[in-house]
């Protein structure tokens, strides 16, 4: 970079000082969306296990959802934690932060709409289930469930939302 | 009432010290899609973003940003 005129105030020090190599903010809202869902839906599972008796194991189809959401749940959050311990996160410059903002209020009617239709479904489903599941000892894990659901919706929305135009996207 | 259009000579300024959307990223502290939306015109800056980008090129805020009606 040949740039005499760059002031040392405008840099950064403590970001440039900083070893690591920086992880792309959209890879980083991608890895913690996927494992976000992975373990939302695992809480759910849980939850919904209880109701419809699916967490007998004797079930090879219930053996293979369940091993399946495990091995997602796996692999997303080791994908995640090494690529937190091994690289620092892009700053979150004031763009991404107003752009955050408004998939907040997105993601809410998203994921309300998300809630509603499946309380339908599994009235639908099952007479009483909703107020079955609410119930239930497991009333914690539906709670983490559901945060977690709707962060993963906000991120996704972000990714969305973020997406810059791909023909101005290269550098000239 | 609608938003004045955002101008901005970023991309000159920039093409003149030959130095890449990642590097000026980097020097303000932001994203590089940041730096391409506004180049754009695409994103308003906050007054503290234009300034660092003014001092980055020696010049200032509103030699790189205007507004137009």
């Amino acid at each position: 970079m040949n740039n005499k005129a760059v002031s040392p105030e405008a840099l950064r020090p403590s970001y440039k000082n900083d070893r690591r190599r920086p992880i792309c903010l959209r890879r980083h809202e991608k890895y913690t969306a996927v494992t976000e869902g992975f373990t939302a839906l695992f809480c759910i599972y849980t939850v919904l296990g209880d109701l419809f008796h699916v967490k007998d194991k004797d079930d090879p189809l219930e053996i293979a959802v369940f091993l399946i959401l495990m091995f997602g749940m796996f692999v997303s959050g080791f994908i995640w934690t090494m690529n937190l311990s091994a690289y620092k996160a892009e700053p979150h410059d004031e763009m991404s932060a107003q752009i955050k903002g408004r998939a907040n209020g997105t993601a809410f009617f998203l994921w309300y709409a998300l809630v509603m239709v499946s309380v339908f479904v599994l009235e639908m489903i099952k007479k009483g289930s909703v107020s079955q599941i609410l119930t239930l000892g497991n009333f914690y894990m539906l709670s983490v469930g559901g945060l977690l659901i709707y962060d993963a919706i906000r991120r996704f929305v972000f990714l969305v939302m973020d997406r810059p135009d791909k023909p101005d996207d290269s550098e000239e | 009432m609608t938003m004045p259009e955002l101008k901005t000579r970023l991309k000159e300024y920039r093409a003149a010290q030959n130095m890449k959307q990642g590097d000026l990223a980097e020097l303000v502290g932001v994203r590089r899609e940041t730096i391409i939306r506004l180049e754009k015109g695409q994103y308003n800056p906050s007054l503290k973003l234009a300034m660092d980008i003014a001092k980055v090129f020696g010049a200032t805020v509103e030699e790189i940003f205007s507004f137009e009606d």
